[in-house]
């Protein structure tokens, strides 16, 4: 049960690789935040510094207002009472799952018939109690993840740290996988971090994403904040598909793309930016001069086909539209299907067009 | 300390006092010394058996040998002193030569040992840097089994017939004081001629005097140029089927001497141990095993030919220094190795 | 994502907090690798260097480019060259053959007791070569041997008639043959195992039958293990001392490893000369040794097409049988014939008296349990072969823990070190270490210290793939993972890294300590009366031609390998021979 404060946390490696880069990120109480982003961008070396496998270079790491990382002096990882999830699973092979996930229990004065009471007990929350004599080498993949979500959890950490626990596992077992994640926070309630670099994964289990990107943090927020309504060209384009449109803000309200095309967006708030996105869901596809109504209410933009990919449930258009450079990716409805080279009309809602700075 | 001081002291008293046999003063150091690691080059069965009686006596004194061929013992001497190392006390080869170059050196010290006031003048020197332990001859020899007495050599020529072609065992010179010897002095009768001839013969080659015996008694050759008489005789002795040949030219007469070494790091054991080599017991041992030595007054087994009924062909330790390398020298050029 | 933070330089997995930190121990761990390295490598190939340019004489001598004249120019000493290089060309073109045939049989068809065929491999490479050479001459002496003789009376031909002549040069290519194939097929089996039978799969489909896809696929994609292989055997062929002492000496021809060995013996001291001798074999084996590294890449493995994935035996046919006693012939030839052979001499009284009961006897035995240089050198193998083993062990598993888990500074290097003395030939050296430690100030020579470096160097590049291997296989996270569950460094370490790291420091152990028990080619030039090992014994018992005594001290040999065999197996388990590169 704990509250983390990362605060101007700052990790090089080398003399110059800043590899998490004066970050600042707070996690409430129970909480499950993902750490997003690609390879390299700092989320592992971020969740290692709060595990105290590495110490930091300046700033600090607080956990319910003790100091357990700063530059001068680091608690070691086995006095934070943390667990961690490793992307490999370290199940270690020469220990049955029972041993496995009673090892920690020793560490915290929990020995005899209580440690293996509450050994069972995790083995059964995970479906796993009749396999607690085996060695990991007769276990498959997602059960070997079980036994590490049960070794985690049995000594009732403050923190739990999952490092792409599930990057390992076939497709359809990482879909079950996601949800049994969701589904153990929910009953434990403990104060978790979680790094992936699949959006998906970070969708489905996370309370808030923090999405990260060469060592800085590009915006923290709820999945449908962070999906909605990105803060920044690479957020719009790591989480989901968009179209990123390069131009300026030529009056407010009124966006003009660097091509001449113009989008009329909701109050701005204020924000600067030198680029609008916008999801391909958002933008409605109608025949040529369909009588689409409201053309001060909504951007209306006519184009031709040049490509669509029919997917059963959807389909997938790009739309060269005047005044673009690129054309428009669009996700249109099966029921009603452009061919190639077929004139259409594109609607746009307002609040569809997002202003993002383009770092 | 102090024993240690008095030891030194005793030491050096004796390598400056005369050579003399050793007395009881002598005993009770080389007790205390405990050991005395002998360098020989007398076949090993044999060698080790004198060892092996010697340690069933229990004197106090424990003996180590050491057996390998005279060049190699001669190397490792020299090459361990040049390291500072100092493991041998007494050493004995079948090379006479190398005993005139470490006595010029002052590698050997000399000691008379007890009992060989009355032994055959040739096997005692005046300065008594060393004396011969044993005496024996290079004898050429056959497989009785698979070559009858007719078709067997007679002379040295009959090795050069081409019907031996491949069924030869010629010793290596590099390694045995033994063969060198007898290889000089068949080169000082018959040139080297004889050993150009020989080679093309294609013999194998062993590296020791001793190595054609077994080779000729499995019958794995035939006919051997010559092994030191007394292996081939006790051999025999033993049932093997080999008989000598004993040319009318004559056979290398080798005499085998042993020293103590200056630097011997157990001076007194290794006095007493060269009386014991040449106490009545060793030499009438050394007798058994079919080899000549200087006391006069041993039984020598049957079968063994008395010196004087052999024609003897021998060479001073002078020309042997001075012949040792170049006929090893020529022996690799004609035979490969 | 591990893999982003592991990668970038002077990262410290685990890294203790900077607080505790108190002194940096890498200065240590590198002065004590450095001193090692100096003293096991660097020293004595300098000494060898200088000694190469000096006249050697008893007394010191002067600079001279004479040693190299002499090595070069007299025709002697360039005709051991010449039969040195046909010997390795030979040989590994017949270990290539042999070898990789059988690594394919074993690795890809459905050849019948598969595993006979393995440790039968296995067998005939921890056999000392020079006993197996002593075996064939009682099995292939142009005269009595008792093939020789079997086939005579089987045709009833005259004892002039010979088929085998152990004493020549095609003899001591068969025997080294037999010694040196168990290395190709060791590396190209391993390069089979990394193939997928999917390739040979499509094959079949498209046609190829199974031989044909045998040679037009699959050995083609282990080439590179196939190059790896001939190499290895032809290096190994090249300073092998034991086999051409023992078969080519009595055929009048020395190769480079007993000239080398001749000068060294020699009444003068050629050890300048030995040292110009050594130069163009240390060259060609560090070269060869390179060239395979190159082929091979990091690894010591050929990988072919990433996982080895599911294999279906190719269909040998009417061929099965043949096939199998096909194969049966190098191992009979390599063991049970020369196991017979020499258990049988040892029990005889004459050695032309044959296999009767009036011929037994115990003398043999009797003799080398008394002989004074046996009962030393049976000592000494032992403490050699146990100290080796450890001390290699040692230093092989903290380079290899170092090396993998980044310790220190310059930890890339620790690889390096542990293994550069790989290319360097035993008895060259042993020429190197007696040239820098026969004189003041460090005078080893006559100790077993001086013997214990040339093991521990010869061995170490060996100990370190194996501890190697077997570390990279422990993931740090698994050490990881029992840290955030509340262990120390110290309780990590006993609970995790210990107990997985255990099989390979073992394996490790026992795969120094069995070819120590047998080492020759070093031994021969270092050994001194207080330090004879029993493979110096057996070659000084040759030498006087002492047969009998030299059976009862191999099968007595044979019998601690065994030993040692059984114990590994029961310690670490049946693949711990082939656990290494």
């Amino acid at each position: 049960m704990a509250v983390l404060d990362l605060k101007g946390l700052l990790k090089i490696f080398g003399t110059d690789v800043r590899a998490v880069d004066e970050i600042d990120l707070h996690i409430e109480h129970g909480e499950l935040i993902s750490l997003l982003g690609p390879s390299g961008c700092g989320k592992t070396t971020t969740l290692r510094l709060v595990a105290g496998f590495i110490d930091p270079n300046a700033g600090e790491i607080v956990m319910d207002g003790e100091v357990v990382s700063n530059a001068s002096s680091v608690i070691p990882p086995e006095r934070r009472n943390m667990s961690m999830i490793f992307q490999s699973y370290a199940i270690w092979p020469h220990k049955t799952v029972s041993q496995n996930v009673g090892y920690g229990l020793k560490f915290r004065g929990i020995t005899g018939a209580e440690a293996d009471k509450r050994v069972k007990s995790l083995l059964s929350v995970v479906q796993m109690d009749h396999l607690g004599a085996r060695y990991p080498s007769e276990l498959s993949g997602g059960q070997q993840q079980r036994v590490a979500l049960a070794r985690a959890l049995v000594v009732e950490p403050a923190v739990l740290l999952l490092d792409e626990p599930l990057s390992n596992l076939d497709a359809n077992l990482r879909e079950e996988m996601r949800f049994e994640i969701r589904r153990l926070h929910d009953e434990f309630n403990i104060t978790s971090i979680y790094v992936t670099h699949d959006q998906a994964e970070a969708m489905v289990t996370s309370d808030r994403i923090c999405v990260m990107n060469s060592g800085k943090i590009e915006q923290v927020g709820k999945p449908s904040d962070i999906y909605d309504i990105p803060a920044t060209k690479f957020v719009a384009e790591f989480v989901g598909v968009t179209n990123s449109i390069p131009g300026k803000m030529s009056a407010p309200g009124l966006f003009e793309a660097s091509d001449g095309a113009k989008f009329m967006m909701n109050s701005d708030g204020g924000k600067t930016g030198e680029l609008v996105s916008i999801r391909p869901h958002r933008i409605q596809v109608h025949s040529e001069n369909a009588d689409v109504g409201g053309a001060d209410s909504q951007n209306v933009l006519d184009g031709e086909v040049t490509r669509g990919y029919y997917f059963g449930s959807t389909v997938d258009y790009l739309v060269k539209v005047p005044g673009l450079e690129e054309p428009l990716r669009v996700i249109g409805d099966p029921h009603q299907f452009f061919g190639l080279g077929s004139k259409v009309r594109l609607t746009i809602e307002k609040a569809a067009v997002i202003l993002v700075s383009d770092s | 300390m102090l024993k240690g001081i008095i030891a030194g002291l005793l030491a050096v008293a004796l390598l400056s006092a005369p050579a003399f046999a050793a007395d009881d003063a002598t005993m009770r150091a080389a007790k205390k010394e405990g050991k005395i690691t002998w360098y020989s080059s007398l076949t090993i069965n044999i060698a080790q058996d004198i060892c092996n009686r010697y340690n069933k006596k229990k004197t106090g004194i424990k003996c180590i040998l050491h057996r390998d061929g005279s060049g190699k013992l001669y190397r490792r001497y020299l090459q361990e002193r040049k390291g500072g190392i100092y493991v041998a006390d007494v050493v004995h080869t079948s090379n006479l030569g190398h005993f005139l170059n470490l006595k010029a050196k002052k590698i050997i010290t000399p000691y008379k040992p007890a009992g060989t006031d009355n032994f055959n003048e040739k096997f005692v020197t005046k300065d008594n840097y060393w004396t011969i332990l044993r005496a024996g001859v290079l004898m050429p020899f056959y497989n009785t089994k698979k070559v009858s007495e007719k078709d067997a050599p007679k002379t040295y020529a009959d090795f050069l017939d081409p019907k031996w072609k491949g069924k030869i065992i010629q010793s290596h010179p590099s390694y045995s004081g033994f063969v060198t010897n007898g290889m000089i002095n068949i080169v000082n009768r018959f040139g080297w001629g004889y050993y150009e001839k020989l080679a093309k013969q294609k013999p194998k080659i062993v590296q020791s005097a001793a190595g054609s015996v077994p080779l000729i008694a499995r019958g794995e050759a035939l006919i051997g140029t010559g092994t030191t008489s007394y292996t081939l005789l006790k051999q025999m002795q033993k049932g093997e089927p080999l008989k000598p040949v004993i040319p009318p030219a004559g056979l290398a007469l080798v005499t085998s001497p042993n020293s103590v070494f200056t630097k011997a790091p157990n001076p007194n054991a290794a006095r007493v141990f060269t009386d014991y080599l040449f106490s009545q017991e060793t030499m009438q041992l050394l007798a058994d095993y079919f080899l000549y030595v200087g006391n006069p007054n041993v039984k020598y087994p049957k079968g063994l030919p008395a010196l004087k009924d052999i024609n003897l062909m021998a060479i001073g330790g002078d020309e042997l220094k001075k012949k040792n390398k170049p006929t090893r020298a020529k022996f690799k050029k004609l035979f490969g190795v | 994502m591990t893999q982003d933070a592991q990668q970038l330089p002077g990262m410290i997995s685990g890294g203790e907090p900077s607080a505790t930190r108190k002194f940096d121990y890498t200065i240590i761990v590198w002065v004590v690798l450095f001193i090692l390295l100096v003293i096991l490598v660097a020293n004595p190939i300098f000494q060898l260097f200088k000694e190469s340019f000096f006249v050697s004489e008893d007394e010191a001598g002067g600079f001279t480019f004479q040693n190299y004249i002499d090595a070069f120019e007299t025709d002697e000493y360039y005709k051991p060259m010449y039969i040195t290089m046909m010997l390795a060309i030979s040989v590994g073109s017949i270990s290539l053959v042999v070898g990789a045939v059988m690594a394919w049989v074993v690795s890809r068809t459905d050849i019948p007791f598969p595993n006979l065929i393995r440790n039968g491999i296995l067998a005939s490479f921890v056999t000392p070569p020079f006993l197996g050479a002593i075996a064939w001459i009682f099995l292939a002496g142009q005269n009595e041997g008792w093939l020789n003789k079997w086939i005579r009376g089987l045709f009833g031909l005259s004892e002039e008639f010979y088929l085998f002549d152990i004493f020549t040069m095609k003899g001591v290519i068969f025997a080294m043959s037999l010694y040196t194939f168990p290395l190709v097929f060791i590396v190209v089996l391993a390069g089979l195992n990394n193939i997928s039978s999917d390739v040979e799969d499509a094959a079949n489909v498209a046609g190829g039958g199974t031989f044909h896809t045998m040679f037009s696929i699959t050995l083609p994609l282990v080439a590179p293990s196939l190059f790896a292989g001939f190499i290895l055997a032809a290096l190994e062929a090249m300073i092998l001392f034991g086999i051409p002492a023992v078969l080519s000496i009595p055929a009048g021809q020395h190769t480079m490893t007993t000239q080398l060995r001749a000068f060294m013996v020699s009444e003068d001291d050629l050890l300048g000369l030995a040292s110009a001798y050594a130069m163009p074999m240390l060259v060609l084996a560090i070269g060869m040794v390179w060239t395979r590294g190159i082929v091979l890449g990091r690894r010591g493995y050929a990988t072919v097409g990433g996982k080895g994935g599911q294999r279906r035996p190719q269909k040998l046919g009417v061929w099965r049988i043949p096939i199998f006693i096909l194969c049966m012939i190098p191992l009979v030839c390599a063991i049970v014939l020369p196991g017979f052979a020499l258990l049988t001499t040892s029990f005889m009284r004459n050695l032309g008296g044959g296999l009767v009961w009036a011929n037994f006897t115990l003398w043999n035995y009797h003799f080398i349990l008394t002989n004074d240089a046996v009962r030393v050198s049976i000592y000494n193998t032992i403490l050699l072969a146990i100290m080796a083993a450890t001390g290699a062990t040692i230093v092989a598993a903290v380079s290899a823990f170092i090396a993998q888990r980044k310790l220190i500074k310059g930890h890339q290097y620790m690889g390096f070190m542990a293994t550069a003395p790989i290319g360097i030939p035993g008895i060259v050296l042993a020429v190197g270490l007696f040239a820098a430690y026969t004189k003041q100030p460090f005078v080893l020579y006559g100790t077993l210290w001086i013997m214990f470096l040339a093991y521990l160097t010869k061995y170490l590049p060996l100990a370190y793939q194996t501890a190697n291997a077997g570390l990279s296989s422990i993931h740090p996270e698994l050490e990881e993972s029992c840290r955030i569950m509340g262990a120390n460094r110290l309780q990590v370490f006993k609970d995790v890294t210990v107990p997985l790291f255990k099989t390979a420091v073992i394996a490790s152990w026992i795969l120094v300590f069995m070819p120590s028990l047998r080492e020759l080619s070093a031994s021969v030039l270092l050994w001194t009366t207080n330090t004879k090992v029993i493979s110096v014994v057996v070659v000084a018992f040759y030498e006087e031609s002492l047969l009998g005594p030299i059976s009862a001290l191999g099968v007595l040999l044979l019998l601690i390998t065994l030993v040692a065999i059984v114990a590994g197996f029961r310690l670490v388990g049946r693949d711990f021979m082939s656990s290494s590169g």
